[in-house]
């Protein structure tokens, strides 16, 4: 299904293939012989999408911009089903496991492997060729990368990061904590967009 | 796609948006200002789903209420303010007010989250696990039913012992378990309730 939001459409390859049951929504670009699989949604919310040429989004992967938050996969990268990646940027000939999430402003390098269940958190950048394990977590810049236990030294690195800032625009209070009415209302006006949503018979 | 199951019609306010690629099925009410994304379903095995009002459910997450004639029935009910990110699982569980719940969170029958809390990225809140408000659970780690309140934790051998305790096939599908039979008697139950199911897609 493709949509037309906030006045632009998406811009897909005729060597592309976008499976019906996927989602590609907005400023998307889609290069040749690239494969979005069933069940998958590529959405911008204002920021492009930039896919380059024959790479794999699997089934059911989410791939999101933000509004401040572009996302651009280069070529020959392999996106794993049910991964999700936000506002992130992925260079060519990465490999990204089933599950794997790719949070924003991280940056994956070229032919670095995240394997299953694998998080890339907020700002942290994985150089080229680097390799996060099973359900690891890669944090920082350069990033660490540490088993999910170690959730201490995960929340060194990542408190720095800005979580709620990076992603929502929003500061934590002194006591650490979020206000969940107000992401929901800048979250919330940012969607209303959709109202406005087109489906596309075709491009 | 909104679609009545065994007479029963998805009751949505006209101020909430679902998107056009979104499966709202069968005994589900959805509130005020509420969003619903591209590729989720939200879907009544019988007993009651409600969506409160402001509350956002991201792409290919899964909102399901399970049982109900052949096996205990486990309704959801998600409060107001919450935010549910992508590829969520949510099974007949109550989640509350002003929470939030990071990428491919799952949370199984009869849990309870309090108000407030945050659960991270592709943590498990198991069967009948209690959270108070304001939980924090960790990225990718186990909350589960202990004898004297939630047991929360990143050590799956840990967590397979309370497990173990509270007996989840007992309890979700009215079988104990260790029997011989019971995956058969699971998938029996499973297929005589699915085959009770008149679905219809609604205009």
């Amino acid at each position: 299904m493709l949509i037309e939001h906030r006045g632009k459409r998406p811009s897909i390859h005729e060597s592309a293939f976008v499976a019906p049951t996927a989602v590609v929504c907005g400023d998307v670009t889609i290069g040749p012989k690239t494969y979005v699989g069933f069940g998958a949604v590529v959405v911008s919310h204002g920021c492009p999408v930039v896919i380059g040429m024959q790479s794999i989004i699997r089934e059911n992967a989410v791939v999101r911009a933000t509004a401040k938050q572009s996302v651009r996969i280069g070529d020959y990268v392999l996106v794993g089903p049910n991964a999700a990646l936000y506002g992130c940027t992925i260079e060519d000939e990465a490999f990204l496991a089933t599950g794997v999430t790719i949070f924003h402003e991280a940056h994956i390098g070229k032919q670095a492997e995240v394997r299953i269940n694998g998080v890339v958190h907020v700002r942290s950048v994985l150089p080229a060729n680097a390799l996060v394990p099973i359900g690891w977590v890669a944090v920082g810049d350069p990033a660490e990368v540490l088993p999910p236990n170690e959730h201490e030294k995960i929340w060194d690195i990542q408190k720095a990061l800005n979580f709620p800032s990076t992603v929502y625009g929003v500061e934590r209070s002194p006591e650490g904590r979020v206000d969940m009415k107000e992401i929901t209302r800048r979250l919330g006006e940012g969607l209303a967009e959709h109202h406005h949503d087109r489906i596309l018979d075709k491009l | 796609m909104i679609f009545s199951r065994n007479g029963q019609t998805p009751q949505i306010h006209p101020t909430a948006k679902i998107a056009a690629s979104a499966q709202i099925v069968g005994n589900v009410t959805i509130g005020e200002y509420s969003f619903v994304d591209y590729n989720v379903v939200i879907e009544s095995g019988g007993p009651p789903i409600h969506i409160a009002d402001h509350v956002i459910v991201f792409a290919n997450s899964i909102i399901r209420s399970v049982g109900g004639t052949a096996r205990p029935a486990f309704s959801v009910e998600v409060r107001d303010h919450t935010l549910v990110s992508p590829l969520c699982v949510l099974t007949g569980c109550c989640i509350g007010r002003l929470c939030y719940l990071a990428t491919g969170t799952i949370v199984l029958q009869g849990a309870s989250i309090g108000d407030s809390s945050l659960i991270g990225v592709g943590a498990i809140v198991h069967f009948d696990t209690f959270l108070p408000d304001n939980s924090r659970v960790g990225l990718r780690q186990l909350a589960v039913h202990g004898k004297t309140g939630a047991v929360i934790t990143s050590d799956v051998s840990q967590a397979r012992d309370h497990l173990r305790e509270t007996d989840f096939f007992a309890a979700a599908f009215g079988i104990p378990q260790e029997t011989e039979a019971l995956h058969q008697d699971v998938i029996e139950k499973l297929l005589d309730e699915v085959g009770r199911w008149t679905d219809q897609s609604y205009p």
